[in-house]
């Protein structure tokens, strides 16, 4: 599916919104479902998936927690005379990682099916400064370039350490070398800035031609009105 | 009429001795100069000085003066510079600021408000000129070494500025590429200014010549002299250690790249004991084969079979340095104290032959050194089949060949990637990549 990324980007904010609005937890993870479906629209099967991925930690650490910092309800699970899972915890521990997902598929829905300049020209056709619209690009490319640094510095360690490497350690050190390599680039990185006129004021153009902005102005109010009914309905069920 | 006036340029990184001592030069309109400097000359310090990114991004002291068309250029504000001077960097990676190839080329025009139409138009002919067509909408970071050096003479080329700047001019690039990119220089109406720690014989076409040494600038008649002045021997191998033999062995091999290429590879072999060359044009899949070798990478069918761990030497020493010094890089995965007498004999050695401190600060190292203790990790290691990609990057051919006969003297087999005829010759064997396979040729060692 085809959508212009400022339309992308008020859906993201859309979703993040709504799953905060008072709904049950299953109203939280109907949107959730919505979420992946638009990811998988947006960004196809692997895209999502890739994703998903690499939510597993945190959505780990969620369930484990969540629960502890809740302690009232129905006791559902005990460890001899100690009450482990209360049903509020284990809601609470649902309902937090349904939000979890939910942004994260948002956001990174827009992130994975729109170009870097994409997402500039966006945000500049919205309004925001050439500044910000410089840190935001930084940003943006800065992600890709310490991916890269840190794939190609554990390669290395593979390479180096084999299968005596211990995963810590690997892990460690292609952190910090990956850091140390992006802070190194950032002189050089700021000479480029300079002598592409990154920081000159005006008007500012791209190779991506945005779609016209009432068309997208009426796209994102329909997906605005779509999700207000939804709200309704979820609500009433 | 002097274009370019360069009068006592001086400068020293803070605290550091001087880099530029006095350089002294002045160029006509249209002039195009081809610098020789050996590596840690100051090449990248002078041309950095030129377009007023030092001191501004890295602190130090500047003396003298640079004047082009009348204009200062010494801590000029380098807005103010941009339509003047364009400067073509070292590290390629270092200077992308956006993700795809047609988004980077055209990043600069967009910034001053190019209409897109004119935009798309220009990015077109950047594209066609260099070849990226196929690549317009690649990810940078994916590109081979020499199709990302490409993608900046590109943007240099589109800029069109009246003083070019290129700091390791041939880094990367193959023979058709530097001839190409040379000869667009020549062509153009601009002053330029190429630096490269390495001869070619491209540089012919240049209309003058110079060699940095020691912070000053010596012009140079012509091609000749320039040349005569480079030490091109070919030094002796050191004798070969004697080891147990292995053998890196890949049959049928099938790689297919996301950049689009397909490559096969009826059959390589690499024995200890011998260097064997792999050479092929930018973006032929030479480190994509590199990577399959050394199990980095999955191939659609066929195999590779070693015994042994094999050693590889990336294009960008700076993925291969993770510790503070240099001594901690050599002796990891144990620490320098808990080292058994055989390994610290071995990392002594390898210090001593590769010229480095054992407490200089391994990331603060220049390119040149960051390269030898890559290869320095590697003699330490002392691995039975080495892969060295593009050894040649940043250093000059006696320093490249240095390094190459130390590995050798491992007793290790080398397969070496270069885009250098000197160093290509010596190879006793050569395996070439046409049309998309990996074919054995005759070569003269």
């Amino acid at each position: 599916m085809k959508l212009d990324p400022r339309v992308k980007m008020a859906l993201a904010v859309c979703l993040t919104i709504i799953v905060f609005l008072p709904l049950s937890v299953y109203g939280i993870a109907i949107y959730t479902a919505i979420s992946i479906i638009f990811s998988l629209l947006l960004q196809g099967l692997s895209g999502t998936l890739r994703s998903l991925r690499s939510l597993g930690l945190f959505l780990v650490l969620i369930i484990l927690m969540s629960p502890l910092m809740e302690r009232s309800g129905q006791v559902l699970i005990n460890l001899g005379a100690f009450h482990l899972l209360y049903r509020d915890g284990l809601v609470l521990a649902l309902a937090t990682a349904f939000r979890f997902v939910s942004i994260s598929m948002a956001f990174s829905s827009l992130l994975g099916s729109s170009t870097q300049i994409e997402i500039l020209m966006s945000l500049y056709a919205l309004g925001l400064g050439r500044r910000s619209c410089l840190v935001i690009s930084l940003t943006l490319s800065f992600i890709p370039f310490i991916g890269e640094s840190f794939k190609r510095i554990n390669e290395s360690q593979k390479l180096r350490l084999g299968e005596d490497g211990h995963f810590s350690r690997w892990l460690f050190a292609s952190l910090v070398s990956a850091l140390v390599m992006t802070l190194r680039s950032t002189a050089p990185r700021a000479m480029a800035l300079e002598s592409r006129g990154c920081m000159l004021t005006g008007k500012l153009t791209g190779l991506v031609k945005l779609q016209s902005p009432l068309r997208a102005v009426l796209q994102t109010l329909a997906l605005a009105a779509g999700f207000a009914v939804s709200y309704i309905g979820v609500r009433l069920i | 009429m002097k274009s370019l006036a360069v009068n006592n340029l001086s400068f020293n990184y803070k605290g550091c001795q001087r880099t530029l001592d006095g350089l002294s030069l002045k160029l006509e309109r249209g002039e195009k100069l081809f610098v020789l400097g050996l590596p840690g000359s100051g090449k990248t310090t002078f041309l950095r000085c030129l377009a007023g990114f030092l001191p501004a991004f890295v602190k130090g002291d500047i003396e003298g003066s640079a004047v082009f068309e009348g204009k200062e250029l010494l801590n000029a504000d380098t807005q103010s510079s941009l339509g003047t001077l364009s400067l073509v960097g070292q590290n390629p990676e270092e200077q992308f600021l956006c993700t795809t190839v047609s988004d980077e080329l055209a990043c600069a025009f967009g910034n001053q408000g190019m209409p897109v139409q004119k935009l798309g138009e220009l990015v077109d002919w950047g594209l066609a000129a260099y070849d990226l067509e196929k690549q317009r909408n690649q990810d940078l970071l994916s590109l081979s070494g020499g199709q990302k050096r490409r993608v900046l003479l590109a943007i240099d080329a589109m800029l069109g500025c009246p003083l070019r700047l290129y700091d390791s001019f041939y880094d990367g690039l193959d023979e058709k590429w530097k001839a190409i990119a040379t000869r667009s220089i020549i062509e153009s109406d601009a002053t330029c200014i190429c630096m490269s720690s390495r001869i070619d014989q491209s540089a012919r076409l240049f209309s003058s010549f110079a060699l940095l040494k020691d912070g000053k600038l010596t012009r140079v008649p012509d091609f000749q002299s320039l040349e005569a002045r480079v030490d091109l021997s070919i030094q002796p191998g050191l004798q070969r250690r004697q080891r147990e033999p292995v053998m890196l062995q890949a049959s049928d091999l099938e790689i297919s790249y996301r950049g689009g290429f397909d490559l096969k590879v009826p059959s390589l072999r690499v024995r200890t004991g011998e260097t064997v060359g792999l050479f092929g044009e930018n973006g032929s899949g030479k480190t994509s084969l590199a990577r399959v070798l050394c199990g980095l990478d999955k191939v659609r069918s066929g195999k590779v079979i070693c015994e042994s761990r094999i050693g590889y030497l990336f294009q960008n020493p700076d993925y291969q340095i993770f510790l503070p010094t240099v001594m901690d890089e050599l002796c990891y995965p144990s620490k320098p104290a808990r080292l058994s007498r055989a390994r610290k004999a071995r990392v002594e050695e390898a210090l001593k032959a590769f010229g480095l401190a054992p407490d200089a600060i391994a990331t603060m190292l220049p390119p040149s050194s960051r390269k030898a203790l890559q290869a320095a990790v590697y003699y330490v290691l002392d691995r039975p089949i080495c892969i060295l990609d593009e050894l040649e990057a940043s250093l000059d051919f006696q320093s490249a060949m240095r390094m190459l006969r130390l590995l050798e003297s491992t007793g290790a087999g080398i397969l070496l990637i270069t885009h250098d005829k000197a160093l290509q010759s010596l190879c006793s064997r050569v395996y070439q990549i046409e049309d998309g396979i990996v074919k054995e040729v005759v070569h003269e060692a």
